[in-house]
């Protein structure tokens, strides 16, 4: 009996001894990880997750960026209320990100598709698409400036030729100049999305289509019931850095129209730098931040949430 | 010889003069303790400038100081020109300021003086140009008596015209009488003439109106009576009659118009400097660069001067008023003893007749106006120098681009963003425009009650 009973709890040893073993080996691979994810997290640790936290009590005081903050409870949310620039700024954010995006998604959508084909050249058209992406863009937004010129300009050149002497005010006028801007955005992101589509197409396996175009898929079918489906992790990426990145833009309106003319192109991280640095006031500049901040969470939230739906 | 005045000094006049009844003024109580400079001993002091290549006055500065005071050595530190305030924002919250440091505009001195800490109180300097009718200090007073800046600059705007533009038009040049309504007649004149001297109509302007909102505003503010204690009270109509002009001069076509100028960002050095504009007015800076311009083959070689700012035609005075804000100089908090002494003498030295002197044999305007100052000034090689230049550069009243105060920074960017932007490139009208601004400064709760 005490025989048996020391003999199955010997059996009974072993597999703790393996599981000692595992744990040992399982510490070390956590302390590896550790190690190999410490120089990125410490970094992100120091240089945004504290501010950025710090930003949560910032946005609830009055600072001037010397001394300390003093909290002020709501008094900037209500000034929030009735800011009329940051009310603009939110708009034109909004106005930018909606029409960017989708532009930017149809034209590199469109153009993956065509140069995924057997089209001659197709190397040194991906090249082209790519090229405005790796361009300085305070170089470039120089460029399109001179050629946005109203009077000068080559575009309004051979616009004037085709509408016989009217053409847009792009920089000088308060309904063109969003317009230039979310052109010249446009231009610079469609081949950067482009690549990234274009990898995810090339994923897709040929058989695919094959099959469907026995069955007499037509071309659009096969789009839609394949194409698409098979790229939604793709899509679904590009949809979330396109939304962040459209809803922070700043370089392009910094550069091309410094928000004017008016607030016409001010957005909110114009916005949010402008009341900081010209304005001396960090406290309202930080409310106005947790705003954008809060709109980029939102958007994601619901975009990450559709597309789990979608998957299951 | 320089009419040194302004508003601020006629509002504080009631605090000055208790302080010099108190004694021997404010030096006392700021500074009690200040320390005793000892020459002899070896002292290092930092000095933050901008530009160095091309902006040589940190450099002047700098050395003749030394020259003078063997023993004290400035070192400069050099700063991004564009981003100074910003910059110098974040050293001055790290405590990292350099020792001396210059203040750009009035704009930004009033958080950096009342609310960063960062500024040692320079009363005691200011207390000896007490009663000096050559330098004007007045614009550092704070509410509470104190300095912590002193001037090294003081700029003005005057106008600069082109001789040569006006003789071939055959048009009467700037006399020094001027109101803005005798310079809108002298334009429309040369728009009319210059053709025929020989100027291509299309690209060749009467004037050039720069894109600043102070072109307009720092005019406005500077020339309508009581308009400084309206800015705070947020009644901005001073502004209207200045719009209305300069929107009938971009209409007939007088300057290059404000949307143009801003998205193909014209610089107005080339605009004049190149004979496409025959008036300019423009702060006195702008003639050293003339100068070096015109012996780099950058400008135009032309005859060209100053004249005083034409006035308000709405009000009547005898003296020219114009606007600028003096560059001032301030002395880092975090110092003492030796090298606070050191900073100070050399905030002194600047802002005093020898610093001015030194500045004005690189045709850089100082805030010290002797006599000997102007000579030396207008006898630099390429400088204009006929007698209504000389009078445009030392007889006005400058009265400051804006108010000082806590609301100011705020004030200025509405100002800027919702009122001259909006006005300029016409997305408004000037009614409209004026009161979205008022509104907006309303809303943001920096007005006086």
């Amino acid at each position: 009996m005490t025989q048996a009973t020391s003999a199955a709890s010997s059996v009974r040893v072993a597999p703790p001894d393996h599981s000692k073993a595992n744990k040992a080996i399982g510490r070390r691979n956590l302390r590896n990880g550790l190690i190999f994810i410490a120089p990125n997290f410490i970094g992100f640790f120091v240089l945004i997750l504290i501010p950025v936290v710090q930003l949560f009590y910032i946005g609830f005081s009055k600072w001037s960026a010397f001394g300390d903050p003093k909290f002020n409870g709501l008094t900037n949310w209500v000034r929030l209320t009735h800011d009329s620039n940051f009310k603009a700024a939110f708009v034109n954010t909004i106005v930018y990100s909606v029409v960017h995006i989708s532009l930017t998604l149809a034209i590199a959508f469109a153009l993956a598709v065509l140069l995924n084909t057997k089209l001659k050249g197709r190397a040194f058209f991906r090249t082209v698409a790519f090229f405005p992406y790796i361009t300085s863009i305070v170089a470039a937004a120089q460029v399109w400036n001179m050629l946005f010129d109203v009077k000068s300009g080559v575009i309004n050149q051979i616009i004037k030729f085709f509408t016989g002497g009217w053409a847009p005010g792009w920089m000088g006028s308060t309904k063109w100049a969003m317009v230039a801007v979310i052109i010249v955005a446009t231009w610079r992101e469609v081949g950067y999305y482009m690549i990234l589509i274009l990898a995810g197409l090339q994923t897709i396996p040929g058989e695919l289509y094959e099959a469907a175009s026995i069955d007499g898929a037509n071309k659009w079918q096969q789009f839609w019931k394949i194409t698409v489906p098979c790229m939604r992790p793709t899509l679904f990426f590009v949809l979330v850095t396109l939304t962040i990145g459209s809803f922070k833009i700043l370089d392009l309106t910094l550069v091309m129209t410094n928000g004017g003319p008016g607030t016409s192109t001010l957005v909110l991280a114009q916005y949010i730098y402008m009341v900081a640095f010209n304005r001396q006031d960090f406290g309202y500049s930080g409310t106005v931040s947790l705003v954008l901040f809060a709109l980029c969470m939102v958007v994601t939230l619901v975009q990450f949430w559709y597309n789990n739906k979608k998957e299951k | 010889m320089k009419k040194v005045s302004s508003l601020f000094k006629a509002a504080a006049f009631a605090g000055a003069a208790v302080m010099m009844l108190a004694g021997c003024g404010s030096s006392n109580n700021a500074g009690g303790k200040t320390e005793t400079l000892d020459e002899n001993a070896k002292t290092e002091i930092t000095f933050a400038g901008w530009s160095l290549d091309t902006t040589p006055e940190f450099k002047t500065l700098a050395d003749g100081f030394m020259k003078d005071h063997p023993n004290i050595t400035v070192n400069i530190k050099q700063y991004s020109a564009d981003d100074y305030d910003t910059q110098l924002t974040s050293d001055i919250s790290g405590k990292s300021q350099p020792d001396v440091f210059p203040i750009k505009n009035l704009q930004k001195y009033y958080a950096y003086a009342a609310e960063s800490g960062g500024l040692a109180d320079l009363s005691d300097i200011a207390s000896e140009y007490e009663g000096d009718k050559n330098i004007d200090v007045s614009q550092y007073k704070l509410e509470d008596g104190k300095y912590y800046a002193m001037p090294y600059r003081q700029d003005s705007w005057v106008l600069f015209y082109n001789k040569d533009m006006f003789e071939k038009a055959g048009v009467d040049a700037p006399d020094g009488t001027w109101t803005w309504d005798d310079y809108t007649k002298a334009a429309e004149e040369l728009k009319e003439k210059l053709p025929a001297a020989g100027y291509d109509a299309s690209s060749v302007y009467p004037m050039y109106q720069h894109g600043w909102q102070s072109v307009v505003q720092g005019f406005a503010l500077a020339q309508t009576d009581g308009a400084y204690d309206d800015y705070f009270k947020g009644d901005y109509s001073y502004l209207k009659p200045y719009y209305e002009r300069a929107l009938k001069w971009q209409k007939e076509g007088l300057t290059i118009d404000w949307n143009t100028v801003n998205s193909t960002k014209v610089q107005y050095q080339a605009q004049f400097g190149t004979q496409k504009a025959a008036m300019l007015p423009m702060g006195t800076w702008y003639a050293a660069t003339l100068v070096s311009q015109q012996k780099s083959g950058d400008a135009d070689t032309f005859n060209w001067g100053m004249a005083p700012i034409p006035q308000n035609p709405d009000e009547k005075t005898d003296e020219t008023v114009t606007f600028a804000d003096p560059t001032g100089l301030a002395v880092s908090s975090n110092i003492s003893g030796q090298k606070l002494a050191a900073a100070k003498e050399f905030v002194k030295w600047c802002s005093g007749e020898k610093g001015s002197e030194a500045l004005a044999k690189i045709a850089t305007t100082p805030a010290y106006f002797s006599d000997s100052v102007a000579d030396t000034y207008f006898g630099t090689d390429g400088m204009a120098n006929d007698d209504l230049s000389k009078k445009a550069w030392t007889e006005h009243k400058t009265n400051p681009e804006n108010p000082v105060g806590a609301g100011t920074n705020t004030i200025q960017d509405v100002l800027n963003t919702v009122v001259h932007s909006g006005i300029m490139s016409g997305t408004s009208s000037v009614d409209d425009a004026i009161a979205k601004g008022t509104q907006d400064i309303k809303d943001q709760g920096v007005l006086q009650q």
